[in-house]
């Protein structure tokens, strides 16, 4: 089972913009990835097509997917 | 065509000098392209053009910033793309605050990748087009 937290920016062209985290601390709660999120795009580092890359924060979800084995020669 | 990684060519410029001669320089700010002559193994002078696609100036750079933890205490690397080219450090610091409070260890270092190559071709033939980000 492997979790990563996914971050959805809008760019500064209104196109969506994802950030995936692999092995990101667990329970971490609202007031803290808002304030991270704010952070990245205030460092106005991404840049992409001329367009600001992360313009605004929309959200955060933790994703786990995990694997079933159907077939295997190890 | 031939790709040359940008430390192999400088270590065959410097150990053979005498199998390159520069004859045109031209940098530009984003990329800088010159001609010089190669050796040829056949002895024969082969003219080549070179372009050194200097991608960290021109082409966006990436980051890479290394998470050390107790699984991992030398740490683990991530890298982050589309990396604007004229960055300051203070956007950089910010930046790595924000993964910091989101990885899972602590921050060891970050680094910026320069990711420039140098492309080979026929000097009577134009250099190949800078190579945009991935």
């Amino acid at each position: 089972m492997v979790t990563i937290l996914k971050l959805h920016f809008k760019d500064s062209l209104g196109k969506d913009r994802y950030i995936k985290i692999a092995k990101p601390k667990k329970g971490l709660d609202k007031e803290t990835v808002q304030k991270a999120m704010q952070l990245m795009v205030s460092a106005h580092l991404m840049q992409s097509e001329g367009a600001d890359m992360l313009a605004i924060p929309l959200g955060a979800k933790y994703v786990t997917t995990t694997e079933e084995s159907v077939y295997s020669e190890d | 065509m031939y790709v040359y990684k940008y430390r192999e060519l400088i270590k065959a410029m410097v150990t053979f000098p005498s199998q390159w001669e520069c004859v045109e320089t031209n940098k530009i700010v984003s990329h800088c392209f010159f001609c010089a002559l190669k050796q040829g193994l056949a002895e024969r002078r082969t003219s080549m053009a070179l372009a050194i696609q200097d991608r960290y100036e021109g082409y966006g750079c990436k980051v890479q910033y290394t998470i050390g933890s107790d699984e991992n205490p030398k740490g683990k690397k991530y890298l982050f793309t589309h990396i604007a080219s004229d960055h300051t450090d203070e956007q950089l610091l910010k930046f790595a605050e924000a993964v910091e409070m989101l990885f899972d260890g602590f921050l060891l270092e970050f680094d910026v990748i320069n990711d420039t190559k140098i492309t080979v071709g026929p000097a009577d033939k134009k250099p190949a087009a800078p190579a945009t980000e991935e």
